[in-house]
């Protein structure tokens, strides 16, 4: 007898338009069975149906959705319930996780209320006991254990707690009423990669010991594979693939399962190293290391943002169109920069743009310091990752360097000549070394038109030519094609990819020396990360702009990045050429990190941590 | 792997015990906020002196008028009113009465003005605070309803209605009223705050006093209560894409409880401030009620001491309204960080 048994589900949204009504199909005709005890995880993009799906599971849809098929619970048909039978299923036949570390809990109440009321509300049957305060108290202690949190914490309101501790409250929450079957959507997005590792960790352990089955719903392949037996991948609201994950993850049938495959690339094959599917780096390794390293994972297509796949992944020698020169508008050769031969660039006699000397930044009364005496250098035409977990200080150090932040002590050496923090010295600064930021549906004005977001650097920098010219060319450089198409859209028109791309446009547009990137993809979809990672890697290939990407994720550095540098704790730990620190790591922390990636293997090594047996 | 460093120890944000951050800086912040609602209420008193001084008109030849009174006769009360000292005289002479917690001396009541504020301030309280409670308490319901029923025949006939009495003049909703159900129906008395020579004590005299209300209680909550009832609607449909009421619902919750324990909390929030922000303006607002209605309040008192010009009584009248809104505004900033947990330890 099956869990939970999905027949020929399909759910439709009615929508009202201009137009008139329409109907979107989010779920298209899905099959799916999960037995007792069985974990298995729901991959795709934001889109393709998996929210919906798990939601559709306690029937949470808004009033506009329609659910034709069945929706089987245990022995109940979710889909033809009455509201009050499916108000007691909620929670004790299958409870769900949300992505906590955002907004799911009350800010208001105390999170053990929360848990508390879940208790509360189903004190009927085999929990009327916890209509007794004292027993909800004790119960509550006792789920508190279980997801590793001091008891003390059930006092806190939710902006007290870390991400991660939320996530944790958010576990508990759902354990209260011992539900068989547990759905966590999204569960590990927003957090970091060591406390993604604990997060799933418990959510492994918590699962086995209590033999509930599992729905892991994520756009992370990797992460369904370290957590569950069986992986599904959805596209468009349909099941492309369904097999057990190490056969899915090694082995794909489906080219979408492959194309998410590589959007999250495993350190040390050369298949992805300098290498995207819409863009290959000239000094990439060879493409026959790389064949003989991937089985055939590698495809020719990911569906990107608007940006048509290159026909194979050979090498691009057409120039971009456009060049903000005085002469806009009319195609000049990009001139050859230091990184047009295949020699790795920093080699060939590095100019350094942008150092740091012995920077450090304290933030009011705090004990320590935020960024800790860091020695860094920038060179022209190079892109240096800078890892680390969030609050090593890595933005800090980041707003540092832009000139947005004061440093405590040390000093900013931008082309050899000490920053300084004055107006002018810093307009003409900031012109040089622009700034992308992690969220770019945030960093947009939602009332400005593309043309008005891009045009608004050249305007506060008064730059002379044709601004409809620069603009133009800005957005060719981005890989908005043709640029005038996406002139009068506003943000809320475009997808994340085209978003992000279009405030790189805006950065472009100054004709920067050197990007400095806060996060870039991390709001970004598979498919669409691959196509801005690559936009990164051909800008610094074409025209040799040099960037300092700041991340979380070491697959990130091992696409793109020359070298990597390692923060923790506010100071730079490792540093060195991406080859040697990520395959030979010399400090502890690094290992850490590169211990606690998801491997798309799916070796269960997160799994049999000694922690893990709580 | 190594074990030489544990998960735990890379996670700077979880050491493994320590107790929920505690609202420690509550003192703090409230003395803090009462010591800028003191420099306020310094600036009301220096602003009260010189505010009025600016106003046209004598105040001597208007307490003579229709009299027949010399030349002389009028200098000499000019001399005795202090009129003719310096103006920096006068304001000295202000701020010693000031310290003394006296008010100046009304000179078209011959009173002291302390005394004329103190007696009216009872029935502009119960007016105002009356009006006050019902006009937050419908308005918050009438809001928190309209927005969870957003676009339905209440909502639109609700919102609709509220803006209407909204945009209608104080006073002349109030003469409306005053003509049909006091002069034309003879429902409620048509003015004052008890029938005139009435002898009547215990329950007959609240009775009356209560039919007194009615009318002038109905003209301030009509006018007031579409603002609380905007703010709540839009407040709460904030709130109602939030992620925490799904997970309310997940949890098995019922909507009423859904909207009751989690969404209406959280929207109350910006509602509040504005609600304390209002109270103080209310009071202020009592001026073309109680004239309408000849409701023996401070509004009245303000309305004839403007007519005069009365400066001691305008100068009383101007520290009184505006000290009641800089208190509202001090009982806010509390209250706020009271409600959101979120501010407490920040």
């Amino acid at each position: 007898m099956a869990r939970l048994q999905l027949k020929d589900l399909r759910i439709t949204y009615t929508t009202q338009t201009e137009g008139g009504r329409g109907t979107v199909t989010a779920v298209d005709g899905v099959n799916l069975t999960v037995e007792p005890g069985a974990t298995v995880g729901i991959a795709g993009e934001s889109g393709c149906g998996k929210s919906t799906l798990a939601v559709s599971v306690l029937r949470l849809l808004p009033a506009n959705a329609t659910i034709e098929g069945s929706i089987l619970l245990g022995e109940d048909d979710i889909s033809t319930l009455s509201w009050g039978r499916l108000r007691s299923v909620r929670w004790t036949e299958a409870a769900i996780v949300f992505q906590g570390a955002m907004h799911s809990l009350n800010p208001v109440r105390k999170v053990r209320d929360q848990i508390a009321e879940a208790l509360q509300i189903h004190a009927t049957g085999d929990g009327a006991k916890y209509r007794n305060e004292a027993a909800r108290t004790a119960r509550v202690n006792e789920l508190l254990e279980q997801v590793g949190l001091p008891v003390a914490k059930g006092l806190s309101y939710p902006h007290e707690l870390s991400g991660g501790q939320k996530q944790r409250i958010m576990m508990a929450m759902a354990l209260a009423c011992e539900p068989e079957v547990l759905i966590a959507d999204e569960p590990t997005t927003a957090l970091d990669v060591v406390v993604q590792a604990q997060v799933l960790d418990l959510l492994t352990s918590l699962v086995r010991d209590r033999g509930l089955s599992l729905i892991m719903i994520s756009h992370d392949l990797s992460v369904l594979a370290a957590t569950c037996e069986r992986i599904v991948v959805m596209q468009a609201g349909r099941i492309v693939e369904d097999g057990p994950s190490a056969e899915v993850m090694r082995n794909p049938q489906h080219p979408h399962t492959a194309a998410l495959a590589s959007a999250f690339p495993t350190i040390g094959d050369p298949a992805s190293r300098l290498r995207l599917p819409t863009y290959t780096a000239p000094n990439a390794p060879t493409a026959h290391d790389a064949d003989r390293h991937n089985g055939g994972v590698r495809t020719d297509g990911i569906p990107s943002d608007g940006v048509p796949p290159r026909a194979g992944s050979g090498r691009r020698a057409a120039p971009m169109a456009g060049s903000p020169a005085p002469t806009a508008g009319s195609p000049v050769p990009v001139p050859p920069v230091p990184a047009a031969g295949a020699a790795a660039v920093p080699s060939a006699g590095p100019t350094p743009v942008l150092e740091a000397r012995n920077l450090s930044v304290r933030f009011g009364r705090s004990a320590t310091n935020a960024v800790d005496s860091v020695n860094l250098t920038c060179n022209a035409g190079e892109i240096v990752a800078l890892v680390g977990q969030s609050g090593s200080g890595k933005t800090t150090l980041a707003r540092t360097l832009l000139g947005l932040q004061k440093p405590t002590s040390g000093e900013v050496l931008f082309r050899g000549e000490p920053l300084v923090h004055r107006r002018k010295a810093l307009k003409a600064y900031r012109r040089a070394v622009q700034f992308v930021l992690q969220d770019p549906t945030a960093a947009l004005n939602p009332k400005h038109s593309v043309y008005e977001a891009v045009a608004e650097g050249p305007r506060l920098h008064h730059l002379d030519g044709d601004e409809r010219g620069l603009v133009a060319a800005a957005l060719a450089k981005a890989e908005l094609n043709p640029p005038q198409k996406y002139f009068t859209a506003i943000p809320q028109e475009l997808s994340g990819g085209q978003r992000q791309r279009v405030v790189i446009a805006g950065a472009l547009a100054l004709d920067p020396e050197f990007l400095v990137a806060d996060e870039p993809v991390a709001s970004l979809d598979a498919s669409v990360r691959a196509g801005v990672l690559a936009l990164f890697l051909r800008l610094r290939c074409e025209l040799g702009l040099g960037a300092l990407v700041i991340t979380h994720d070491l697959g990130l550095a091992w696409n793109i990045a020359d070298r990597v540098v390692v923060m923790y704790e506010g100071r730079i730990v490792e540093e060195g050429r991406v080859e040697d620190v990520l395959l030979n790591p010399q400090h502890e922390y690094t290992r850490k990190l590169l211990s606690v990636v998801p491997t798309s293997t799916g070796t269960p090594e997160l799994s049999v941590q000694p922690e893990a047996a709580r | 792997m190594s074990n030489a460093l544990s998960a735990a120890d890379l996670v700077p944000g979880e050491p493994a015990l320590d107790e929920p951050p505690r609202a420690s800086s509550w003192l703090r912040y409230a003395a803090l906020k009462a010591g800028g609602a003191v420099i306020s209420l310094v600036m009301v008193v220096l602003l009260g002196f010189f505010a009025f001084r600016i106003l046209p008109g004598d105040p001597v030849r208007s307490l003579a008028e229709g009299r027949r009174v010399s030349a002389e006769q009028m200098e000499l009360l000019r001399e005795q009113l202090g009129f003719n000292d310096p103006l920096l005289t006068q304001f000295l002479r202000y701020l010693a009465d000031l310290a003394q917690g006296r008010l100046g001396y009304s000179y078209t009541y011959s009173e002291p003005v302390l005394n004329l504020i103190l007696d009216r301030l009872g029935p502009t309280l119960l007016l105002t605070g009356t009006a006050a409670l019902i006009s937050v308490v419908l308005g918050l319901w009438l809001g928190q309803r309209a927005a969870w029923h957003r676009g339905s025949l209440f909502d639109k006939t609700q919102t609709g209605l509220a803006l209407v009495f909204w945009s209608v003049p104080t006073f002349w909703l109030g003469l409306i009223l005053l003509l049909v159900f006091g002069g034309g129906l003879h429902w409620f008395p048509t003015g004052g705050l008890v029938t005139a020579g009435t002898t009547a004590t215990g329950l007959p005299l609240l009775w009356d006093v209560a039919r007194h209300m009615v009318l002038p209680v109905v003209t301030m909550v009509a006018v007031v209560y579409a603002q609380y009832l905007m703010v709540m609607r839009a407040s709460l449909l904030e709130e109602m894409t939030s992620d925490y009421l799904q997970t309310a619902r997940a949890k098995g919750l019922r909507e009423d409880l859904v909207r009751r324990r989690h969404a209406v909390p959280n929207a109350l929030l910006p509602t509040v401030t504005l609600i304390f922000l209002t109270l103080g303006g209310l009071v202020g607002g009592a001026v073309t009620v109680e004239t309408v209605f000849s409701w023996p309040g401070l509004g009245l008192l303000t309305f004839q001491a403007l007519s005069a010009p009365d400066f001691p009584l305008l100068q009383g009248t101007f520290v009184v309204f505006s000290s009641i809104v800089i208190v509202m505004n001090f009982l806010a900033d509390l209250l706020y960080r009271f409600l959101d947990p979120r501010l407490r330890a920040a």
